[in-house]
């Protein structure tokens, strides 16, 4: 049993190719439309002082649409293949010689593509922000007054570092959850497209959830078991907390052990047939 | 669990997919270091035969134990266990010798001399880094028959292993078969090559109507 050799394959095989490529773009773009609003509200509000480049990221990243719909849906995308394996990796199987060890292998790769991941996005996103503006623990004097990039994040949510560590930090717990969820409908219905639906429809669910608006879990304890209340830390139009973070840390604590656990049991169950998807 | 003196035991197994039955009550007993041949029509279920003895797949029902282990309650694969099954599958951007070496990177260790000589076992050139996409039916089939090879197993399951390559690599395939046995391989292949079976097997059962059966 090499779970190292199986993390390195599945490194090459599924990281290395060309979909990968995507969050650059991505990033790139979304970096350059924050540094235009930071751009924007540092002339509007106070110009003469400079921007932030973590309030970049605090509008970008705390922005529901881009969260859900472009974040969230590439990353769904890019591991949405990773199960049930191919002829190839039916040949890893055997050479691993457990079910238990490729499962753990499994969700090993899921979390170290979760970092490659925002590693990726979030280089990307910094360098056309970084070019124009630079870290800084202090809130900008345009953050301090425009709604439009921070709204209320320096007032609530303690310094720009603060609320960086804040989000990131839940994104990439919520990634990590929801990749291992996408696994586990592949594996339950044998098809790689199917976890990339159930993924997506989760994702389109819970922006449907944010369009209510209001406190972010503030609307009785139903509101404790929905994912866009743990997803974000809050949403830049609601830049407050109703729902203590320990919740949100015990939603995906539970999250990712019913997945743990679920997939360790499918993986038991399951047959390794022929899948049909050409390799590569 | 004893040592058995067969390598591989099926007992009363069934299967059934998308609740049809493709067999049932087959029962199997394969000495070491043989080589045992299944033939059979196409869709008898050959290929899911040898996915149940390497534990790819679960039988409905019954037992499979293979060097004395159960399959499934005793461990998950059979120990050293080369298989080849329906089509073989590559990194078809990868070289012949680098897929080679990710799986040997898996399992046992292999240096790179043993994956030159699976290579020439079966026909192809360590020296070729043309990526697999390029290759040919037969070429990937015979790559296939490198991969299962590649550990010196104690177990070989083929599925159709000659099929689509041609007659000169035949003889090296059946040549490097007949000296496994003699190391003390056991070899369990599925074919509708009669004259592959008469050649190489020294026991035969035909896979047909959902049972197994000694052939004539």
């Amino acid at each position: 049993m090499n779970i190292h050799g199986f993390l390195k394959y599945q490194f090459n095989h599924f990281i290395l190719r060309w979909r990968w490529i995507l969050p650059i773009p991505v990033g790139l773009c979304l970096g350059y439309w924050a540094q235009k609003v930071i751009q924007s509200a540092v002339s509007s509000y106070a110009p003469a002082s400079q921007g932030n480049a973590l309030e970049a990221f605090i509008w970008a990243f705390g922005k529901p649409e881009i969260v859900y719909f472009v974040v969230s849906v590439l990353w769904i995308f890019l591991i949405s293949d990773l199960t049930p394996e191919g002829s190839f990796g039916q040949q890893i199987i055997l050479r691993l010689g457990s079910r238990n060890t490729w499962w753990m292998g499994k969700v090993l790769f899921v979390l170290l593509s979760t970092f490659t991941y925002a590693l990726v996005l979030l280089t990307s996103f910094f360098i056309p922000v970084l070019s124009k503006y630079p870290f800084s623990e202090t809130w900008s004097t345009a953050s301090l007054n425009s709604s439009g990039i921070n709204l209320g994040y320096s007032t609530m949510n303690g310094s720009p570092l603060q609320a960086f560590w804040n989000i990131l930090i839940f994104l990439i717990i919520g990634w990590f959850a929801i990749g291992l969820l996408v696994q586990i409908i592949n594996l339950i219905f044998k098809q790689r497209w199917f976890g990339f639906l159930g993924g997506i429809i989760i994702i389109i669910c819970s922006m449907l959830g944010t369009i209510d608006g209001g406190p972010i879990g503030g609307n009785g304890i139903a509101s404790f078991f929905l994912l866009q209340n743990h997803l974000e830390f809050t949403p830049l139009w609601v830049p407050e907390r109703v729902i203590p973070e320990i919740y949100s840390w015990i939603f995906w604590a539970v999250w990712v052990l019913v997945c743990l656990v679920t997939g360790f049991i499918i993986s038991r169950r399951t047959n390794f047939y022929t899948v049909k998807q050409e390799e590569g | 669990m004893g040592q058995s003196q067969n390598a591989v035991e099926l007992i009363a197994i069934k299967k059934n997919f998308n609740k049809l039955t493709i067999f049932e009550d087959v029962n199997l007993q394969i000495p070491t270091a043989s080589i045992t041949g299944v033939s059979g029509p196409n869709g008898a279920g050959k290929s899911m035969l040898l996915r149940i003895i390497c534990g790819l797949v679960k039988p409905t029902e019954g037992q499979v134990i293979v060097f004395g282990k159960r399959i499934g309650i005793d461990r998950d694969f059979p120990a050293r266990t080369g298989a080849l099954i329906d089509t073989p599958g590559f990194l078809p951007g990868y070289s012949a010798a680098k897929n080679l070496q990710i799986l040997a990177d898996i399992g046992e260790k292999i240096d790179r001399s043993r994956i030159e000589e699976v290579l020439n076992i079966v026909g192809l050139d360590i020296k070729n880094q043309q990526p697999l996409h390029t290759y040919s039916v037969g070429m990937r089939k015979r790559l296939g028959i490198a991969q299962a090879i590649l550990e010196e197993p104690d177990l070989l399951l083929l599925d159709e292993p000659t099929d689509s390559i041609d007659q000169a690599g035949w003889k090296n395939v059946y040549e490097y078969l007949i000296q496994l046995k003699e190391k003390g391989c056991t070899i369990l292949l599925t074919s509708n090559n009669l004259d592959e079976i008469t050649i190489l097997c020294d026991q035969a059962y035909i896979l047909k109507n959902k049972k197994l059966t000694a052939a004539g």
